[in-house]
């Protein structure tokens, strides 16, 4: 179910317009001004009243989530049953290109059509929503055995200084960009001259944002190494998974 | 206590080869190790605690290449925490007065001090100034060897 409409941004400080889809009881969208992440929770025992008018281009519809209303326009070719379960919001193509991402930066050698359990993944990201959504992704589909979830860059730091001196190194860090303490880039950074001090290899790391990635942004990820992006919300998550995919096998070699 | 070296990350190299030769003027004076960016300057810090001498006092610049200074300060503090070390006094050297920003930084590392650079006098002169405040800052620090 595709929602139309607007949406209050707290980065922007006004009403942005809203393009979403509505999976499950998840409604996943970014600002369309500046790219913040504005996914919601929308309650499963929320109120939806639909007018409808069969045979014409529209239908009305009107939410009433649990933090804000939204106006809803819900489009007439998409009204395919929403899948029902949150990790469904990335298709089953993006998780094995995250297990994939994992696997190829290890340089380990995976047949085709297998799966490894990752034994530990760090999620960090200020949103709690994103981070449940992160987490029931890894974990629902066994990609991940232990998942840390680190609400910002400097929580992580300690939490992975902590684990490296324990000789618990992850096997990802799934890590957002915009976050208030620390941009999730000097994270990274941070992240990499902590590896080279320690003497460890590099931790893959898969950008998982709203912010776009440009040339600037594409050059950070040169200079990482070992790390991929991937757009927060892009709409159709089968199209997302196909891109990371592609992705994957320009960049890295991996093959479906 | 930390009572390793004394970490100096600051990107303009002339006033770091000027601060390094007035400390090596003064007897007793912890060794300066300098690095010219944020993120050297946490690799640096790590190298130097597994090595057991873990810097005494980190002095950074905030326009520092890479990581900048505030990221990196967060960053060493969040380090220390994960190795569950005491922390380095940390002197912020910056070219700007300490506004809000700045102060909310200093709270939020805990052991920071700001001193601001005095950019219209020579580079000598500053880097002498800067030991001067190095001196008292160990002293206070009881850091002094």
């Amino acid at each position: 179910m595709r929602l139309e409409g607007t949406r209050y941004c707290p980065s922007c400080g006004q009403d942005v317009p809203l393009d979403a889809e509505l999976q499950g009881a998840y409604l996943l969208t970014n600002c369309a001004l500046c790219g913040l992440g504005l996914g919601l929770k929308v309650a499963t025992s929320a109120e939806i009243e639909l007018a409808s008018r069969p045979q014409g281009a529209t239908r009305q519809a009107r939410m009433t989530p649990t933090s804000a209303p939204v106006q809803a326009r819900v489009t007439p070719d998409s009204l395919a049953p929403p899948p029902a379960t949150a990790e469904s919001m990335l298709s089953t193509q993006s998780m094995q290109a995250i297990r994939t991402l994992a696997q190829t930066t290890g340089q380990e050698v995976v047949p085709a059509g297998t799966v490894r359990q990752m034994r530990s993944v760090f999620v960090v990201e200020d949103s709690a929503f994103l981070r449940e959504v992160t987490r029931n992704l890894l974990t629902a589909r066994s990609l991940a055995k232990e998942v840390v979830e680190c609400d910002d860059g400097p929580a992580f730091i300690e939490a992975y200084v902590r684990a490296l001196a324990a000789g618990q190194k992850p096997e990802l860090v799934v890590l957002d960009v915009r976050m208030p303490e620390m941009d999730g880039r000097d994270v990274a950074c941070a992240m990499r001259a902590i590896e080279e001090a320690m003497g460890v290899k590099r931790t893959p790391i898969l950008f998982f944002s709203g912010v776009l990635c440009d040339e600037p942004f594409k050059a950070t990820l040169e200079a990482l190494g070992n790390a991929k992006y991937i757009r927060k919300s892009d709409g159709d998550p089968s199209a997302l998974g196909e891109r990371i995919v592609a992705v994957l096998e320009r960049l890295v070699g991996v093959k479906r | 206590m930390p009572n390793g070296p004394i970490l100096f990350a600051h990107a303009d190299r002339a006033f770091t080869e000027a601060l390094s030769a007035a400390l090596r003027e003064q007897p007793a004076m912890p060794p300066l190790v300098s690095v010219a960016d944020g993120a050297a300057a946490l690799g640096e810090y790590l190298r130097a605690h597994r090595a057991g001498a873990a810097p005494r006092l980190v002095i950074a610049d905030l326009a520092l290449p890479r990581l900048d200074g505030r990221a990196t300060a967060l960053a060493l503090r969040a380090t220390e925490r994960g190795l569950a070390t005491p922390p380095a006094a940390l002197l912020l050297y910056t070219a700007e007065a300490a506004g809000d920003e700045l102060k909310a930084l200093l709270s939020r590392c805990g052991r920071a001090v700001h001193l601001q650079r005095p950019t219209a006098l020579p580079v000598a002169e500053q880097a002498r100034r800067l030991m001067i405040a190095i001196e008292k800052l160990l002293a206070q620090l009881g850091g002094r060897a």
